[in-house]
């Protein structure tokens, strides 16, 4: 890891990135670090134990395995939403920052995108079709990026106003070279924040969908735990629900902490009005 | 390569140019910045925009310079027509170079001086290698006199004066033929200010470059034209040579800023007034000024004014 490109992030940003790297580490090597196969089956309900670190669920899935490649679908999600929507949203903030005809209409659509509420409608497309990772990624990416594009296009706007670009337009600059030599760097790191924080959205979104049990009963995510679990109203009765419910959760939490946590810490860098606060 | 005319064709013609700002959509009301204005700048000649703040000085350099679009009216650049941006031919831009009013937003801050200098080079693929780019940087830097172990910094890593040298040598470095210069020295202090103006003057003198220098401040003006143009309200009022300007000005305006008849203060001008757009403080108007605007027209020697009085 580059000593330098993490002093460039606050105390913050340096738990959330280091957090984020763990989560994506468990899910990469998921096969190698995991101590059982996540299709094999045990005694239903069994406490943590040294055989079971995280205990069993309510069929006989070890938890601790299932966490661990749980952590595989969250990340997928995350990543390939983030990746999409920031790119699509850049662009087109991109574009309707800098051709003065093309933003209102740009910002009716980004308008239309902003007022679907994406939960519900999830909702209604899962049930529709046919419920797969890729689908929820497709859907998620297609709400996500008019927000990017939305907090993305005045810093655009207000780069692209600059003295210095009309300076290079008189000289015989054309419009993608500034765009590409001087607006998008000066717009990556907001970009980057965005990507972050739409990732931490994407993994709740897609937990969520999980947990209303839209989702494929075979994907291993933590959402879907969350959902087999709180269809047992038994585990209520005595402790189990601190094996079973508690740890997705708990990694939920953390995830979605340390996407916020990087995102804010970026946030606070790049936004001068945001420095004064120190928390 | 285009042709150039002779030296009695002008370089640069500005034709009847219009330029009306409207804010909001229903109620905004339309703001003329420039008005009827019509400007011929000779090869190798020089001349001074001056005017209070709002006279539309800064608007009139951008439609020279074909940034801004006019409202109405036609910019030739050496024949050709630059009033649709889109259409200008990329030779042409390499032939003007502008230089902003502020220094420190001349340049991109996340770039160094080096690079920042060597743009327009860049843009129009003018040098074959790196090292053939460093030696035209140096000499460049040299020509203004920077420090060249400032060339390595950010912008805001120097001084307003040492930027505003890298500024101008950024804008010679095509070689430009008609260079615009809005306000260079007003954010420098005095010392500075004659140092960086003395340059510009040797510059242009040395490279046979057409100069429109826009200054508020009538002394600086004169200073760097060979000509002056004062402007109010978005029209050209009086357009003379300078000792002719400075020596015998016929407007009471320009008569107000060298400080030769005391101008009363008035609390609010009228707007959108029909007549004389210096109608509310003039202490010489008469009636028809009030109903009608006065024409700019030659009284003898290429001296251009507009009044009822000449």
């Amino acid at each position: 890891m580059d000593v330098k490109a993490l002093s460039f992030l606050g105390i913050k940003g340096k738990i959330g990135l280091i957090i984020i790297l763990f989560v994506v580490f468990i899910g990469i090597t998921a096969p190698v670090i995991s101590p059982y196969d996540p299709t094999s089956l045990f005694e239903p309900f069994e406490p943590p134990s040294s055989t079971h670190l995280l205990g069993t669920d309510d069929v006989g899935h070890d938890v601790l395995t299932i966490l661990i490649y749980g952590a595989r679908v969250s990340i997928l999600v995350g990543f390939a939403t983030a990746t999409i929507s920031t790119f699509i949203g850049l662009l087109t903030a991109l574009i309707a920052g800098c051709y003065e005809g093309l933003d209102p209409i740009i910002s009716r659509i980004l308008d239309f995108f902003l007022v679907i509420p994406r939960i519900p409608f999830i909702v209604i497309i899962s049930a529709f079709l046919t419920p797969n990772i890729f689908i929820v990624i497709l859907v998620l990416s297609f709400f996500g990026w008019a927000k990017t594009a939305r907090v993305i296009k005045p810093l655009v706007k207000q780069v692209y106003s600059r003295e210095y670009v009309k300076r290079l337009k008189c000289i015989g600059a054309g419009n993608w070279y500034i765009i590409l030599r001087h607006i998008l760097p000066a717009t990556f790191p907001l970009a980057v924040a965005q990507f972050v924080l739409e990732g931490g959205h994407a993994i709740l979104a897609e937990a969520s969908i999980g947990f209303f049990g839209l989702e494929d009963p075979s994907t291993l995510s933590w959402g879907m735990e969350i959902n087999h679990a709180l269809q047992k109203s038994i585990i209520f009765l005595t402790n189990i629900w601190t094996w079973v419910l508690g740890p997705p959760i708990l990694m939920l939490t953390i995830t979605l902490l340390s996407t916020t946590f990087i995102s804010i810490d970026l946030e606070t860098r790049i936004n001068p009005r945001l420095k004064v606060r120190s928390w | 390569m285009m042709r150039f005319n002779s030296l009695k064709t002008p370089l640069v013609q500005g034709i009847n140019l219009t330029k009306i700002f409207r804010y909001g959509l229903i109620w905004g009301e339309p703001v003329e910045a420039v008005k009827n204005v019509n400007i011929n700048l000779l090869r190798g000649a020089s001349l001074s925009l001056t005017g209070e703040s709002g006279s539309g000085k800064t608007t009139l350099g951008k439609i020279l310079l074909g940034i801004i679009r006019p409202t109405s009216g036609k910019v030739l650049f050496n024949g050709i027509d630059l009033t649709n941006p889109k259409r200008v031919p990329k030779y042409i831009r390499r032939m003007m170079s502008y230089i902003p009013q502020h220094p420190e937003e001349a340049f991109d801050p996340r770039w160094r001086l080096y690079d920042n200098i060597a743009e327009p080079l860049r843009i129009h693929k003018l040098i074959g290698s790196k090292e053939e780019e460093k030696e035209i940087i140096f000499k460049l830097a040299e020509d203004v006199s920077l420090d060249t172990s400032l060339l390595n910094r950010r912008p805001f890593e120097v001084s307003g004066g040492e930027i505003q040298r890298a500024v101008i040598a950024s804008a010679l470095a095509t070689n430009p033929l008609f260079m615009v210069c809005d306000e260079p020295t007003s954010m420098l202090d005095i010392s500075t200010q004659a140092d960086i103006l003395r340059l510009l003057k040797n510059i242009r003198d040395k490279l046979n470059i057409s100069l429109l220098f826009i200054s508020h401040d009538i002394e600086i003006a004169s200073f760097m034209g060979f000509k002056i143009a004062v402007m109010l309200k978005g029209r050209i009022v009086e357009m003379a040579d300078v000792d002719k300007l400075i020596n015998e000005p016929l407007h009471p305006y320009t008569q107000g800023l060298l400080g030769i008849v005391k101008v009363e203060y008035v609390s609010s001008y009228a707007k959108n007034c029909r007549g004389c757009p210096y109608y509310d403080r003039c202490p010489v108007k008469m009636l028809p000024c009030r109903e009608k605007e006065p024409k700019l027209k030659n009284v003898g020697g290429d001296h251009y004014v507009a009044c009822f009085r000449y």
